[in-house]
């Protein structure tokens, strides 16, 4: 249907619309007129994608001179998959209505989705084909192919190169398969073609890492034009991504290995002395000259990004003390040297990076201005080597990131040295975690470089956080309910077990075998209630594994077995991908299976148990973050410092975003149905159950909000007997779903709203 | 040589020094029978029992004074025969060796059983399907009751005409084998019997699920069972283990169940193994989301090895689980497919919002046919949408506004036509002046009925032909024969039923008949000269 939001015609692929989708659009258009950022939370189900999709395309198409590009990104390739289909779907759209659309939508994945060479994509691990594929592109191999025409190179990265590059794509949408056949067909590698291809496509989609990742950001999307619009989907966990992005780890074995990588440069760096020692010295001479030119030959040729964000990197030449590379070498010795030694504690240390840069000064005369270059001067010194096993010095390259972002930033970052891992608290394995503290560093050249951006999720309450802890200012938060023709969720907390013993997953009645019990009845009287799929999370897999165990023994896993097949989310990636698979398999067949994950998991996160693969989620327990941790400690103390957020404020906060995401996976539309049980005495106090969306919040009444195990199983039986009746689309146009004319009536009602607030101040848009 | 041994018969074992009811006499163990003769009447058995007649055996306490063992018949009578060897010695040595022959032989006559008893079963099974067939139609049973009851052809040959055969084999294909229920491993939950010993329920089933859920513990129990330990000690073992007590650690009992200690570990392994060289789910795929980036070193908790196994607790369950799901019924239609094709479709479906789309289609209008052999094979019973519909009306308006008449000169004039019908109507141009009166409703049906049967057996008949080998020559004289048979017999007797008038409505059946056995006739004829 076509829409008109705000004087913009917006082809909408569905002959209905939602009233949330309408108003998304128009909050949406608002934000691009205003050329600002928003924070928009609209319940699952509801097809944001599809809203944020046609609203964006219309509006490209409608200003080309407002807005250039739209850059989508997402969390996984599956979820990436999936806006490339919508995308297509609207494109067919644009057909079928007679319109060209003519946009060019590219999707990007790592190599590892995407080679075609079968010599690098049969190594199967990511790692290994990235590393494979950069011994085969980079400049200097493609140099020594001109000399040595028997030398190994990528024929289908050399044919792009020649023709490809210069090319356009058709108009289209191209997701991950069909570069890969375009590029079977004309012989081209399709990842440089996807990566050069994002310059000039009109819609982008990839991973939150090329925005967020400085370190990939900076090879990938550091030329995009700032005429664009970038949305994050799933967005209610884009902080901890921007933590992730600028965090790091060392321990003994980082070290130990980083220092054999130097002793092996070393000796690299005699061999070319005697054999070409001319090469060494066009490259001093280089770094003399400065930095940038010896970089800009090819952006190919950087295997080692800048860590820190690009407004921060110096434009300087590197200091003398580093140039030489014999001098650089026994630099980056004294630099491991030191660290070992600071890593010999007995207890943990905290400390900031200016005190670590002041005490590394008097200690061993380190300056904080060369070990800013670090790893510029080890890119630059790997490159005059021609080292093709770049995969080996993985230890090195961390500990050059280490240098360069602790003597580049100041604040916002901690150093925490544990001398014990919580895990093994006998074994002595001391570990330096440099840590980001504040999520905004990361984030905030998207929010000043792009015009428009857009953070956006099914949970995303209290919505009012998120622009405080990413510190962004937002034209638009909204939060949207779902408008709904029957009650077709039921969110109850079950506060106690039959024999009232209130339940929870505190730490002090964790344990007891009462409100074990009291869980598995729960459990297993539900298997017999629900029909097919259920999902269970606890709060973490220790405690999932203490409970089961104590199932076992008191008969309670036998008697869920009796109705439903069981599966368990495990550590193991591949088995965990099986036991789901089977997980779908049974629900499909009738069977009937209940899964039992972790809040925090994999599952949580990327899985979606839609219809009949959900229809009842259990949250046993509030998934707190493991409080005792130093670094969640530093973490908590940074923000109530820098932006007066209360240690307990995020602590809920977090633990109910993930609540409110795991209940989130059972319903994925309208015509979908599910039963959301919080199992927590804790969730019906005011300061919990304000923090879960408003879209189950407004369902959540006294009536449900503090019940035993068999009133829940009763409301359970009830519900399903109610949602089991035949559920016709017409019951649904006029309430949760509206036509043309009613779509008519809101835009009438809208425009008769606007002119009489502006009055004859405002002027109709053209 | 014995009186009473049968021909290939020949004894394995014999046991002079036995009692049985207090006489003495000598036991036989032959290769299907067990034998006593009494030690007067040594030419004639006094007991014999076929292995099939026997349940079970039992044997004395070694505690009891005298050494016994004792057979148990289906119908619950017991045999006792006590072995009174003057060596007291050799007495339970004897014993032995006659309940381990047992065993063995008892053991292979269970197996012959159980290898007939399929057939047996699929016989019945079949018996089902066909009664089955006969009660949900009337039709087939009306021609059923007429055509083999009335002895014109046999039931053999009824099922294999072939609407009668493809109802067959369609009501066969439906069956499908059933799976293992979840829960099997707690319907063996043990009970508690009063004093300090444990009982648990092993049903034939239980151990079918079993065998199908591990099998591993089936290869075991093909090698141990029952040369090295008996049935009984292999449950008991097995209940014993890990497999059973899914949480119990391996070190605390590894010692005294090396039966069963690892191979619950290789059972796992082999699954996992085997699983991960499938095809994956793309749209499941978790393995490979986050992986690419946090490479090692990178991020704020180091990351996990992701290949670390997992607990064996949970694993246990979700091999359990896995394992059930292998049974479920294959259901893979579209597996000829690419993996591609496969993906997107899957991908269309998931990010489609169904609700928001008008229906497609729903309202149509059905063409309604009921007899749709006698509107051949070209018109299919399809469904129009109402929207073909409408065109289709819509055209046939439109081709009548415009149709002209200077179309008809080159058509034939309706005279010509309504002649060239009569001529070609199969009652022929003789009784067109007749206005053709329609029976009565009764008198129609039993019409109908008689060249629906009689069709069929001509359809029987003619598929003889040609005729290649015996099988079919003794076909055709025994089609002929029903054919004949039916000719006189049911068809005369609707005949006489008839009003005179009314017999021109079997006119042509018998035509048709009286052409079969002309064709009969030819063909005796024509390989008589041959």
């Amino acid at each position: 249907m076509k829409l008109n939001i705000d004087g913009l015609l917006v082809y909408f692929p569905y002959e209905y619309v939602y009233p949330e989708q309408y108003m998304y659009m128009r909050e949406l258009k608002q934000t691009l007129d205003a050329k600002g950022h928003g924070a928009l939370e609209m319940p699952s189900g509801t097809g944001k994608t599809t809203t944020i999709l046609s609203l964006v395309v219309a509006y490209l198409r409608e200003y080309p001179g407002k807005l250039q590009k739209l850059v989508y990104c997402t969390r996984t390739v599956p979820e990436m998959e999936k806006v490339l289909e919508e995308m297509r779907r609207l494109d067919e759209y644009y057909t079928a209505c007679n319109q060209e659309l003519g946009f060019v939508t590219v999707g990007l994945t790592a190599r590892k989705h995407m080679c075609i060479n079968p010599e690098v994509s049969r190594l199967k691990e990511g790692k290994a084909i990235d590393a494979k594929c950069h011994s085969l592109t980079m400049g200097w191999v493609r140099e020594k192919f001109k000399s040595d025409p028997l030398s190994e190179r990528c024929s289908w990265y050399e044919d792009f190169e020649d023709k490809g590059k210069h090319s356009q794509l058709d108009p289209g949408v191209y997701s991950n398969d069909d570069l890969r056949n375009y590029g079977k067909l004309k012989g081209w590698c399709p990842y440089f073609l996807a990566r050069t291809a994002i310059y000039t496509a009109n819609i982008i989609v990839f991973s939150y890492h090329y925005m967020l990742d400085p370190k990939i950001a900076e090879l990938v999307s550091k030329n995009l034009t700032s005429q664009a619009c970038v949305v994050f989907d799933e967005a209610h966990n884009i902080d901890n991504v921007c933590i992730d992005s600028m965090s790091l780890v060392i321990n003994r074995r980082t070290l130990e290995r980083a220092k054999d990588n130097v002793n092996k440069i070393d000796n690299k760096v005699k061999e070319l002395k005697e054999r070409d020692a001319q090469k060494l010295k066009e490259e001093y001479s280089r770094l003399v000259e400065g930095l940038r030119q010896a970089a800009s030959d090819s952006e190919n040729n950087t295997y080692l990004s800048n860590p820190v964000l690009p407004a921060d990197i110096l434009n300087e030449s590197i200091p003398g003390n580093i140039r030489n590379c014999q001098h650089f070498l026994a630099f980056m010795r004294r630099f491991i040297e030191y660290l070992k030694s600071v890593l010999k504690v007995q207890h943990v240390v905290s400390d900031t990076p200016a005190s670590f840069l002041n005490t590394i000064h008097n200690a061993v005369c380190i300056d904080k201005k060369p070990l800013r270059f670090v790893t510029q001067r080890l890119n630059s010194l790997m490159r005059t080597l021609e080292i093709q096993d770049m995969e080996n010095y993985r230890s090195l390259s961390v500990i050059a990131s280490f240098a360069t972002l602790v003597s580049t930033y100041s604040k916002g970052f901690s150093i925490i040295i544990e001398p014990y891992d919580i895990r093994t608290p006998t074994i002595y394995n001391p570990v330096l975690h440099f840590t980001c503290m504040d999520a905004s560093i990361a984030i905030k050249p998207v929010f000043s470089r792009f015009q428009t951006a857009i953070i956006t999720s099914g949970t995303l309450s209290p919505i009012d956080i998120y622009p405080r802890i990413l510190d962004f200012r937002p034209v638009t938060t909204t939060s949207y309910t779902m408008t709904l023709a029957r009650e077709c969720i039921l969110p109850m907390i079950v506060a106690r077990g039959s024999d009232q013993v209130s339940v929870s997953s505190k730490y002090e009645t964790r344990d007891d075998i009462a409100v074990i019990r009291n869980y598995g009845n729960l459990l297993a009287e539900m298997a017999a209630v629900v029909p097919d799929g259920m999902v269970c999370f606890f709060t973490s897999y220790e405690y999932m594994e203490n409970v089961v165990s104590t199932w076992v023994n008191q008969g309670i896993m036998a008697n869920v077995q009796k109705h439903k097949l069981v599966f368990f989310e495990t550590q193991n990636n591949a088995e965990t991908q099986i036991a789901l698979e089977n997980y779908y398999r049974a629900c499909d067949n009738g069977r009937g299976a209940v899964l039992l994950s972790v809040a925090r998991g994999k599952v949580s996160e990327g899985i979606d148990f839609h219809q009949h693969y959900g229809r009842c989620v259990i949250m046993f327990g509030i998934p707190y973050v493991y409080t005792q941790s130093r670094i969640l400690r530093a973490r908590l103390d940074y923000l109530r410092e820098q932006y007066r957020i209360r240690e307990n404020d995020f602590l809920t906060f977090d633990a109910l975003r993930h609540a409110s995401q795991c209940v989130g996976r059972v319903l994925r539309g309208k015509t979908d149905y599910g039963i959301m049980i919080f199992a927590d005495q804790r969730y019906s106090r005011a300061d919990k159950k304000s923090k879960i969306p408003k879209w189950i919040q407004e369902h959540l009444g006294d009536g449900v909000s503090s019940l035993a195990v068999d009133e829940a199983v009763q409301l359970a039986k009830n519900f399903l007997r109610k949602m089991a009746q035949p559920f016709p689309q017409d019951a649904q146009i006029g309430l949760s779903m509206l036509t043309r004319e009613q779509v008519k009536q809101m835009e009438d009602k809208y425009q008769g709203n606007d002119s009489l607030e502006s009055g004859a101040l405002s002027e109709p848009e053209s | 040589m014995l009186p009473w041994l049968n021909c290939g018969e020949n004894v394995i074992l014999e046991v002079k020094h036995t009692k049985f009811k207090k006489e003495t006499g000598t036991l036989f163990v032959t290769i299907n029978r067990i034998v006593w003769t009494h030690v007067d009447h040594p030419s004639a058995p006094s007991v014999q029992y076929e292995y099939s007649q026997i349940k079970a055996q039992r044997i004395s306490p070694d505690s009891a004074p005298k050494v016994r063992l004792q057979l148990v018949l289906h119908d619950d009578t017991t045999i006792t025969f006590h072995f009174n060897n003057p060596v007291a010695e050799l007495q339970k040595a004897e014993r032995e060796r006659v309940k381990e022959l047992l065993v063995q032989l008892l053991q292979k006559s269970k197996t012959s059983n159980a290898k007939e008893e399929p057939s047996k079963k699929k016989l019945s099974k079949e018996l089902e399907v066909k009664q089955k067939i006969l009660q949900g139609s009337e039709e087939m049973f009306i021609m059923y009751k007429t055509l083999v009851s009335g002895g014109i052809i046999t039931a053999e040959d009824f099922w294999a005409i072939p609407k009668a055969a493809e109802l067959l084999s369609a009501e066969q294909d439906i069956q499908q084998p059933s799976g293992v229920t979840s829960a099997f491993m707690s319907e063996a939950r043990p009970e508690v019997d009063g004093c300090n010993s444990i009982q648990y329920n092993l049903t034939p089933d239980i151990i079918q699920s079993i065998f199908h859920t591990y099998p591993m513990i089936k290869r075991r129990h093909q090698e141990m069972v029952p040369d090295k330990i008996t049935e009984k000690d292999f449950w008991t073992k097995f209940f014993q283990s890990q497999y059973f007590h899914k949480d119990k650690k391996n070190s605390n009992n590894g010692a005294k169940n090396d039966l069963f200690l690892n191979l619950a570990v290789e059972d796992e392994e082999t699954y996992l193994q085997k699983l991960l060289l499938c095809d994956r789910d793309p749209l499941l795929d978790i393995s490979e989301s986050n992986n690419f980036l946090n490479s090692e070193g990178y991020g704020v908790m180091q990351v996990e090895n992701s290949s670390a196994g997992s607990k064996p607790l949970l694993r246990k369950y979700n091999h359990h689980s896995f394992m059930i799901c292998q049974h479920f019924a294959k259901t893979d239609l579209n597996n000829q497919k690419s993996a591609d094709l496969v993906k997107r479709e899957q991908l269309k479906e998931v990010t489609q919002q169904p609700d928001l789309n008008v229906p497609l289609e729903q309202v149509s209008v059905p063409l309604k046919l009921s007899k749709t052999k006698m509107s051949g094979s070209a018109i299919s019973t399809t469904q129009v949408s109402s929207l073909e519909a409408k065109h289709a009306l819509e055209k046939t308006k439109a081709e009548v506004k415009n149709f002209t008449l200077c179309k008809m000169h080159e058509a034939i004039s309706p005279h010509a036509a309504y002649e060239a019908m009569l001529e070609i109507s199969e009652s022929g141009p003789a009784n067109h002046q007749t206005k053709l009166p329609k029976p009565g409703s009764n008198l129609m049906e039993e019409i109908r009925l008689c060249y629906l049967n009689a069709s069929q057996i001509l359809c029987h008949f003619w598929m003889c032909f040609p005729v290649t080998n015996p099988a079919l020559e003794e076909k055709v004289n025994r089609m002929a024969e029903s054919i004949l048979k039916y000719k006189q017999t049911t068809l005369q007797h609707t005949m006489n039923k008839l009003p005179s008038k009314d017999s021109r409505f079997l006119k042509h059946l018998s035509d048709q008949l009286d052409l079969a056995l002309l064709a009969h006739e030819q063909w005796i004829s024509k390989k008589g000269k041959r």
